[in-house]
């Protein structure tokens, strides 16, 4: 048994979907006991989301919810009943971290005001998730990750600007909040450890993409520019996926050396006249350097360029790679990344394994993502040591 | 630099460049931890030297580098040139009395220079060492140099983003060190915990493009169970139409609508639209998925009579998810995040003539407040003295040896490159899209500085 990083510390999970999931996700993976509140019935909506596994039968536990529950104990229960606020006040009494992503106020619409947990438990570290944070003009405001990148300032220097800007694929404002949410819990319950006063801490999943559009903001603040998408190539090469044989690669150079490592890697005699050799040059034939170019990828295939920049020419270009790419990857399989898990999934079904790796006390999953309720005698009875007798909750149907 | 913060007492010597571990350590720094910021006047960051504070070249034009100064505020500067063996030994005795070093340079430099985890924990056995690469510490393509834009194409997250049927498409800014930074911090809180129970060190392994692999589960996950690759569909939503961007009165203005529900799509299409209420091709989720094209450019004929602020804050009144997309300007003047004070006023070294401006704040806001208390980021070699005198004891004569060899400096040896294209023909050709020579003036007032 490895030892573990947040051994001993304990997490009280009312989250649902990506955000919250994320946070003490990484807090369970990394060691954390995590007790996750759902409500009955349905439980975490996330349980419901895509993608299933196709040649099973329905309905089942979405892979998404599969992922992203792992190491965590589902405790089935009605916040709004007084049975279920009772058994969570007693839980939060022995709990380091509570996290929740609720819409701002409807935490304390369960009577879990900030001074009633205060008052129940000092030292809790309390940490909040929202759209927008707990306060401000846009507090109430609906979401989901197409508008947090608009509001958030990526989406406006992201594609081209011919066209309409766009934002990445999938949820990538969420699972930035949820790490940024378990790094502020681990803060406040470091400080714990010492001065042993808790923290209430609000994440805004807008300032999660705020923080990190790198100088967006500030080029206007320091030089008065506002930058804008990509623009049409200019001369230069764009550091963005160019099409070759076989699919892309991202041709990224610096300077001069660099371009004519490039002309050299792609084998290409007409990008050696002279007019391509200075960047006034390449400015000035534009049009004709672009054709050139993208003639000269095309022809390439992806390994072959991304190799030969990499091994021969101190190039650091990019290589697109999709998930079939990926679990091919010999790098992603020398570093074991892809995990198999156990609890009624296929053989086949793979999940994206530890971020980083901690060499003394290592990512692990210890269980698989739990059946709504499957804890709740293990927490009722026997951790808060209610009698055998607390209500039955509406019979939890999970499909699996 | 210890401004009584969370982290205050903990000691971090960052060997790094560009964002993926200077952004981590700045959270850090911007939470108390001292940070002290490795360079070299042989090898600058490459964010030293481009991207300048009103794009001045003359004189000491590094310590007006915006993106360098972005992320490093709060930290102290060193100048050490590592090929100098005297020099070499000052930062192993600077690492004895540190908590955590933290590099993003690859395996080969840290092996180059004696900074692996095996050699640095006989110095401080406690230390806590993170190397965060592009692809791994270890293994085929760990001596692979990586950006971003990189990182980025190989975790898989490029592949299924883009619009439909185009090339996969990136944002601006080397996206993926953001997320690796982000998760850094996550693993450096992680082992100062463990530190902090066991008395134990340990070295950290950050994959950028692993990191961003971990955080796209939908695309590996349909792969793996179902053989389906994603596809690019641009803004589009596989279960939910519309789910959009769409233009705006005025140069390059947007909203994006994503109606996550039938009371959602009521209030848009009767604010919007109302005679197509009854249209069959409209008329649920499943027909509009399918006639989302059509549904998106009669959208777009009417968002185009609105201002996309007005819009989105009526949309939002009916309950609808609506978001203006703000460029750089307007997200710094956004009201929300003016109320919240999200963004941090940041003092300058004051010979450097810049004077305190707005940059991105912290991503969380705790109750006992952080904000405010920002220390400049620091000039080229500001603090070789201060450290390598007081920290370190090193004698003036010694001092003056390293001097002398050219180890310690305060300058940068490197002409600026020429600005080739000014602000307002860039304005003008649409590289950028505007440019504001009030911008001073329009600063100050706004933020009151």
């Amino acid at each position: 048994m490895n030892s573990k990083a947040l051994k001993d510390v304990k997490v009280l999970d009312f989250t649902h979907y990506v955000s919250g999931p994320y946070c003490t996700k990484l807090l369970g993976d990394y060691g954390a006991d995590v007790i996750k509140i759902e409500r009955p019935t349905t439980g975490d909506p996330c349980r419901h989301l895509p993608p299933f596994e196709e040649a099973r039968q329905s309905p089942q536990t979405g892979l998404l919810f599969k992922y992203l529950n792992t190491n965590k104990k589902s405790l089935e229960i009605d916040l709004k009943s007084e049975f279920g606020r009772n058994a969570v006040e007693q839980l939060a009494m022995d709990t380091d971290i509570l996290v929740e992503n609720f819409r701002p106020g409807v935490l304390n619409s369960f009577g879990l005001t900030k001074e009633k947990l205060r008052h129940l438990n000092p030292n809790l570290v309390v940490v909040s998730i929202s759209n927008f944070g707990q306060t401000g003009p846009y507090r109430d405001f609906k979401a989901n990750d197409l508008i947090f990148y608009a509001l958030g300032g990526l989406m406006y220097i992201f594609g081209s600007t011919d066209k309409a800007p766009i934002k990445h694929a999938l949820r990538q404002a969420q699972f930035k909040a949820g790490t940024n949410a378990a790094s502020a819990a681990l803060m406040a319950y470091y400080k714990t450890l010492t001065s042993g006063s808790g923290e209430e801490i609000d994440i805004s999943i807008q300032e999660s993409i705020s923080a990190s559009v790198r100088d967006a903001t500030t080029s206007y603040a320091t030089s008065g520019v506002v930058r804008t998408r990509q623009s049409p190539m200019n001369g230069e090469i764009p550091r963005t996926p160019i099409e070759v044989r076989d699919g892309y690669v991202v041709p990224i150079t610096f300077g001069s050396t660099d371009w004519s490592k490039t002309a050299d890697l792609l084998e290409c005699e007409e990008l050696y006249n002279p007019k391509f050799t200075t960047p006034e040059g390449r400015r000035e034939n534009a049009q004709e350097f672009e054709e050139l170019v993208r003639s000269a990828f095309r022809v390439k295939g992806k390994q072959e360029l991304f190799y030969g920049a990499h091994s021969h020419r101190e190039l650091v270009y990019g290589l697109v790679q999709d998930a079939a790419d990926l679990l091919e990857n010999p790098q992603y399989q020398h570093d074991g990344y892809f995990q198999k898990l156990e609890g009624n999934i296929s053989s086949e079904t793979q999940f994206p394994g530890r971020p980083f790796h901690l060499s003394k006390t290592p990512w692990e999953i210890r269980t698989s993502a739990p059946k709504l309720g499957q804890h709740n005698d293990e927490i009722l009875i026997k951790k808060i040591k209610l009698s055998t007798e607390y209500p039955a909750d509406t019979g939890s149907n999970d499909g699996q | 630099m210890g401004n009584n913060g969370i982290l205050s007492g903990i000691r971090v010597v960052e060997l790094s460049q560009l964002i993926a571990i200077p952004y981590a350590t700045k959270l850090m720094s911007d939470m108390g931890a001292e940070t002290i910021r490795l360079e070299s006047a042989k090898r600058p960051d490459a964010y030293r030297l481009s991207d300048f504070y009103d794009e001045r070249l003359d004189g000491d034009y590094w310590n007006r580098a915006i993106n360098f100064n972005e992320q490093n505020r709060n930290k102290l500067g060193l100048a050490l040139e590592l090929d100098n063996n005297n020099a070499l030994d000052q930062l192993y005795d600077l690492i004895s009395i540190s908590d955590v070093f933290a590099c993003n340079f690859t395996p080969r430099v840290m092996k180059k220079f004696g900074l692996e985890y095996d050699n640095l924990k006989k110095i401080k056995p406690d230390i806590i060492v993170v190397s965060s690469t592009g692809y791994g510490h270890s293994g085929p393509w760990s001596s692979f140099g990586a950006i971003g834009f990189g990182t980025e194409a190989a975790s898989g997250l490029s592949s299924a983003t883009g619009y439909e049927d185009g090339p996969p498409a990136q944002p601006e800014i080397p996206y993926p060190d953001y997320t690796a930074a982000e998760h850094t911090v996550f693993a450096l809180m992680a082992a100062i915990i463990h530190r902090s129970k066991t008395g134990e060190g340990q070295f950290i392994e950050v994959s950028q493009s692993e990191c961003v692999t971990s955080t796209i589960p939908e695309i590996i996950l349909d792969y793996t169970a179902n053989k389906n690759v994603t596809k690019r569909i641009g803004n589009s939503h596989p279960e939910i139409s519309p789910h959009g961007c769409y233009p705006c009165k005025g140069r390059d203005k947007w909203i994006t609508i994503a109606t996550q529900s039938e009371k959602e799509w009521n209030s848009l299409v009767n604010l919007l639209f109302p005679e197509i209420v009854t249209n069959t091709k409209f008329d649920s989720n499943e027909s509009r998925i399918v006639n989302r094209k059509e549904l998106d450019e009669l959208i777009s004929i009417k968002t185009m009579e609105w201002d996309n602020l007005e819009l989105m804050e009526i949309l939002q009144g009916r309950g609808v998810s609506a978001g203006a997309v703000l460029n750089g300007k307007e997200l710094l003047f956004n009201q929300h995040l003016f109320e919240r004070n999200f963004f941090e006023i940041v003092p300058h070294q004051p010979q450097s003539q810049i004077p305190k401006l707005p940059y991105p704040g912290k991503p969380w806001k705790m109750s006992k407040p952080t904000q405010g208390n920002m220390k400049p980021p620091p000039s080229f070699g500001q603090h070789n003295e201060t450290i390598l005198k007081n920290y370190l004891g090193l004698s003036n004569k010694s001092y003056q040896e390293l001097q002398d060899q050219g180890a310690i400096s305060e300058k940068i040896d490197i002409v600026a490159k020429e600005i080739i294209v000014s602000r307002e023909e860039r304005a003008k050709e649409g590289s950028v899209y505007s440019y504001d020579p009030n911008f001073k003036s329009t600063i100050k007032s706004y933020f009151d500085i």
